[in-house]
């Protein structure tokens, strides 16, 4: 039997959908297999045949269970849910980049966004990096990354070699934990500047940022890499 | 062989990248001589060395003097995305409409096709759809499929189709292949989505193959860029 927050605000068949889907992702119920008839779920959850048959119906239109007729409902196959996404740079661009320029590499004190953002104090230092990228001597992409400063990491220019964040540091030796977002925006006008587009100009841009935590949530880095929208096109797979 | 750039050594940069994200070319193995890469692409000597330098920038390959180049090991940047158009909208999907089922041919999805080929005269069924937040149109989606006759038979019976059609796709023996893309609303999609006009919209293209690799369908999604959150970590 199981106890329904009553301050949950979502109605109660979102929420069952949602306790079977965390049973699901967590690997309660297994790729693949039957879950318990709905009328087993039904006394679990001790709501109505209605609601139930409302929750097993979003799940199966989120793609996390499938229902084979007059067998029942089954666990959808993880490779099948997810897709498999390469979000290394020349994988997201249509035409490989050309090369890559370091424009900035300092030390700076974090202002209030960066302190909300990465969740560390005031005195600490960042790295600061910005980088060009270029194709057929254009700018296309612009990439922002801040590191907290210790000792170990390279600031001298000529060390800094473009690669990916976690390729930066990986000779920590650590595993660390990643969060990835991608949105679409509008840029404003400093972001319109430093990729040298024409003011009047109407191109998108996508936005790939990315946050490193240690272990503790100690933040490790965040990178934001600027795309003109018609060079880049993330592509994923999902196998069977 | 169906390569997407245009310069050859370009072609040649993408088909070995390729082969060595496949694992056909492991970490640590040497890559073919110049010469015997020019035998296989047939190429002239210079476009090949174009496409290993540039490899070699893109640290694909490390090369050792008068022995040959060799791959290198990467970090992957690999990630497993759970994505769809119930878990990246910022509210509830509470409604799916659909707005129309028509017959149309293939031109109509010639772009959107790539490198895959149909047969001439195979006629598509073209099926749009709205998912909503109550009243609110939050992503809309047309979805393509090839005809054949029991999907005929539904569309002349249609009132079940747009769920059907879903759950077709949904099938556990159904593969997906997804691309995102940035873009600026146009006409239609403003009239659909209530948006603004020049606003900053997701392009979501997937086909969807049967497991003996034939092509199945295609669905394009647009979404509003400021609507949606798509996180993973």
């Amino acid at each position: 039997m199981q106890e329904m927050d009553e301050r949950d605000p979502l109605t109660k068949y979102r929420y069952i959908a949602k306790e079977i889907r965390l049973k699901i992702l967590s690997g309660f119920y297994k790729e693949n297999t039957l879950l318990p008839s709905s009328k087993k779920l039904c006394e679990m959850y001790q709501v109505s045949r209605l609601t139930m048959r409302k929750a097993l119906n979003l799940l199966e239109n989120e793609g996390y269970i499938y229902i084979k007729t007059g067998k029942g409902a089954f666990v959808q196959n993880r490779s099948r849910l997810n897709y498999t996404v390469n979000l290394e740079i020349n994988h997201i661009l249509k035409v490989p980049y050309e090369k890559v320029r370091l424009v900035k590499a300092e030390l700076i004190e974090p202002d209030i966004d960066l302190v909300y953002e990465l969740k560390v104090s005031r005195g600490i230092k960042l790295i600061y990096m910005e980088w060009e990228i270029l194709a057929n001597d254009r700018v296309i992409g612009y990439n922002f990354r801040y590191i907290p400063y210790f000792k170990g990491i390279p600031i001298d220019e000529k060390d800094l070699k473009y690669m990916s964040l976690k390729e930066m540091l990986h000779d920590m030796n650590m595993t660390f934990r990643e969060s990835v977002k991608i949105k679409g925006i509008d840029p404003d006008e400093k972001l319109k500047r430093k990729l040298c587009t024409q003011k009047d100009s109407q191109e998108a841009v996508i936005l790939i940022e990315r946050k490193l935590f240690d272990d503790q949530n100690v933040a490790y880095g965040y990178d934001l890499l600027y795309l003109y929208a018609h060079t880049a096109q993330i592509k994923g797979e999902s196998f069977i | 062989m169906k390569l997407q750039s245009f310069t050859s050594y370009q072609q040649v940069y993408q088909d070995i990248k390729n082969k060595i994200e496949q694992g056909k070319y492991a970490v640590g193995d040497k890559l073919p001589s110049v010469a015997e890469l020019c035998n296989v692409y047939q190429v002239s000597n210079i476009t090949i060395r174009q496409a290993l330098d540039l490899l070699k920038n893109q640290d694909y390959i490390y090369s050792k003097r008068r022995i040959g180049n060799y791959v290198k090991k990467r970090d992957n940047e690999i990630y497993r995305i759970a994505f769809n158009y119930y878990n990246i909208c910022q509210y509830p999907v509470t409604d799916v409409r659909l707005k129309s089922v028509d017959i149309t041919d293939i031109a109509e999805i010639q772009p959107y096709l790539g490198d895959i080929t149909l047969k001439d005269g195979v006629s598509i069924l073209k099926c749009v759809q709205v998912y909503c937040y109550r009243e609110m149109p939050m992503v809309y989606e047309t979805i393509y499929l090839p005809v054949n006759a029991k999907l005929k038979h539904l569309y002349v019976h249609h009132s079940q189709l747009g769920k059907l059609i879903t759950n077709v796709l949904n099938n556990y023996d159904i593969a997906k292949r997804m691309s995102l893309s940035v873009m600026r609303t146009n006409e239609t999609i403003n009239q659909q989505l209530y948006l603004d006009q020049q606003e900053v919209i997701f392009q979501v293209i997937v086909k969807f193959y049967a497991q003996t690799g034939h092509f199945a369908g295609v669905s394009v999604g647009y979404v509003s860029a400021s609507d949606t959150q798509i996180e993973f970590s």
